[in-house]
């Protein structure tokens, strides 16, 4: 699967799980702010990417090689709901995490 | 006074959350199989046991989501949904934390949380707060601020 089918796949997806219409969906959209995808949103989307694409992943993994500051800081920073990791991801990001996880 | 919100001396995380139980029972049929990401064991076992499965589930759910938003992490810095194990009653149930959950709430100085859950229709609302754990006083009265 190239690149392409990879990110047509994930706005697939994104569109099942948002009920919104593919085109509205941009590789450059974030997932929480613009396409304002709840929590449950995000695990339901990571639960259909691991189907349609084959991979195995844990929600900790993706938390940790997805997000921008997901490196295992085990919680020692309290931070405010404002830095939650996940609300810059765009569906490009998606899109690369998923190619980086499928075979060559 | 140790710890606390400026407005509300001694509660040091607030959070609150809304789930729709359709929306919610989609998610669980179409991801049966990956429920213990987010659920743990006893959880799912208390669901199976429980007369609706989807409305037990939605209702952990959204205690989840509202402790998490009281710790100020939300689904992040190593966080995870299966930190925060609901037990005991569906509308006021004690949330125990373990791991990345556990950590950051002894560092914010919090008892055990306080969780109040209401149904109104199809949708759940869970709120959560974290309260200080350490003795407070006030205008020269020690008052112990006890956790449930």
């Amino acid at each position: 699967m190239n690149s392409d089918e990879v990110f047509q796949n994930v706005r697939e997806a994104l569109g099942d799980v948002l009920g919104m219409d593919e085109d509205e969906i941009t590789a450059n959209a974030t997932i929480v702010g613009e396409l304002e995808a709840t929590s449950l949103d995000i695990v339901d989307l990571l639960f259909q990417l691991k189907k349609r694409f084959g991979i195995e992943l844990t929600l900790a993994q993706v938390q940790r090689e997805l997000t921008r500051d997901g490196q295992g800081d085990d919680g020692d920073e309290a931070g405010g709901f404002k830095d939650a990791l996940f609300e810059n991801v765009t569906v490009r990001d998606v899109t690369d995490w998923v190619n980086s996880r499928l075979p060559a | 006074m140790t710890g606390g919100l400026p407005e509300m001396p001694g509660i040091v995380g607030l959070g609150i959350d809304v789930v729709h139980v359709t929306r919610f029972s989609a998610f669980l049929r179409r991801h049966r199989d990956s429920l213990g990401e987010v659920f743990t064991t006893s959880e799912i076992s208390a669901a199976d046991e429980h007369g609706s499965r989807e409305l037990y589930l939605a209702t952990r759910w959204a205690c989840k989501e509202a402790l998490l938003k009281a710790l100020g992490t939300g689904w992040g810095r190593g966080v995870q949904w299966t930190d925060v194990e609901g037990v005991g009653s569906l509308l006021a149930p004690r949330l125990r934390l373990s791991g990345a959950a556990a950590r950051v709430a002894r560092k914010l100085g919090a008892a055990e949380p306080i969780a109040s859950v209401a149904w109104a229709g199809s949708n759940v609302m869970a709120l959560a707060a974290l309260v200080a754990s350490a003795v407070s006083c006030d205008q020269g009265v020690d008052r112990e601020i006890l956790p449930r």
